[in-house]
């Protein structure tokens, strides 16, 4: 497989300003969506019950778009703080796999370095991460760059999202619910294996859809489907 | 503790296992022995998480996704950059949605 070849002479990793700029460059997409839902779930916080604060606080320190959305399905006053945070942990477990594949791209570097990467790590910067060192990017501060920018867009969004509360119409008028899967669609199609090579996608989409169907709500239909998908592919053999 | 204080402590206590999932997978793979099977499924790792994460939007979301994914792919593939694929996909959404 030409990933495995190459990756034995591939030039070493590095933690550059420049590779910072050009993920947040490259993601700078994903920043305006990251304003567009920071915007949604600063309204949902609002009515919900959250001050500015409490909002803009959620937003910085989890950082995770859809557990916070869930926290606020199941907010109570006062919080269960035990509840929520199992909750986050189920919804957010698919971070764990997601840092696995990141683990031979960071495992050289210092754990401050590694551990900026992956502080600042979300589904999409790192599902364009990944398309990115596919095409030869070596520069680990490029999640850094790209994380730091979706955060920006997350926090600012959530305090616009807050303050501006009711006076925004439907945000699906604009197709602000669809630029998730445009995104998705996208790096997928960078990922693209061809079709001899395709059973490990069919395998993931099956589990994930079954998953989706029959396990409780949140995100375990991506660990789920990911992981099948992964193993499908470990168990075909190198051509 | 007051209310206010129970919110700041659901805050942190989320923010606190979220971070433990961003970098548990990285100590995770520490302990699992590199190559053979392992490396080939981390290889798959990245496609088959973005398969799982489409795929029930895809067949659950009725036409918008769907219409939306098709559309990001084939503008992608002429050669436009990130930023107009997902925008201008998202507009033949919004587009249809003003006129249907």
């Amino acid at each position: 497989m030409e990933h495995s070849s190459a990756k034995s002479n591939a030039p070493a990793v590095t933690f550059t300003l420049a590779g910072a700029r050009r993920g947040a460059i490259v993601c700078l997409p994903l920043a305006l969506a990251s304003i567009a839902f920071g915007l949604g779930f600063g309204i949902l916080a609002r009515d919900t019950g959250l001050g500015l604060a409490q909002a803009l606080g959620m937003s910085a320190f989890v950082f995770a778009g859809a557990s916070q959305m869930v926290a606020m399905d199941v907010w109570t006053v006062p919080p269960a703080v035990l509840g929520l945070a199992v909750a986050a942990f189920a919804i957010n477990i698919r971070h764990v796999v997601m840092g696995a594949a990141l683990r031979p791209w960071l495992r050289d570097l210092p754990l401050l370095q590694s551990h900026a990467a992956l502080t600042l790590m979300t589904d999409a910067n790192w599902a364009q991460a990944m398309a990115d060192r596919r095409k030869g990017e070596r520069d680990a501060a490029f999640i850094v760059g790209s994380g730091a920018i979706m955060w920006v867009g997350w926090v600012f969004g959530t305090g616009v999202g807050h303050l501006a509360g009711g006076v925004i119409g439907d945000p699906k008028a604009f197709g602000i619910d669809v630029i998730v899967p445009a995104f998705f669609a996208l790096t997928l199609s960078s990922l693209w294996p061809g079709v001899r090579r395709l059973h490990p996608w069919v395998a993931a989409a099956v589990a994930a859809v079954l998953a989706h169907e029959l396990l409780p709500s949140g995100a375990w239909h991506v660990v789920v489907g990911g992981l099948v998908g992964a193993a499908v592919g470990g168990m075909m053999r190198e051509d | 503790m007051s209310d206010d204080a129970l919110v700041w402590a659901a805050v942190l206590a989320m923010a606190f296992v979220t971070w433990l999932t961003r970098i548990g997978g990285f100590w995770l793979m520490r302990v699992v022995p590199d190559g053979g099977f392992i490396r080939r499924a981390l290889d798959h790792l990245p496609g088959a998480l973005v398969v799982a994460i489409l795929s029930p939007i895809a067949l659950e979301g009725g036409w918008a996704p769907t219409v939306c994914i098709a559309a990001a792919v084939l503008i992608g593939r002429a050669g436009a950059s990130a930023l107009v694929a997902v925008f201008g996909s998202v507009g033949v959404v919004a587009l249809i949605r003003l006129v249907v």
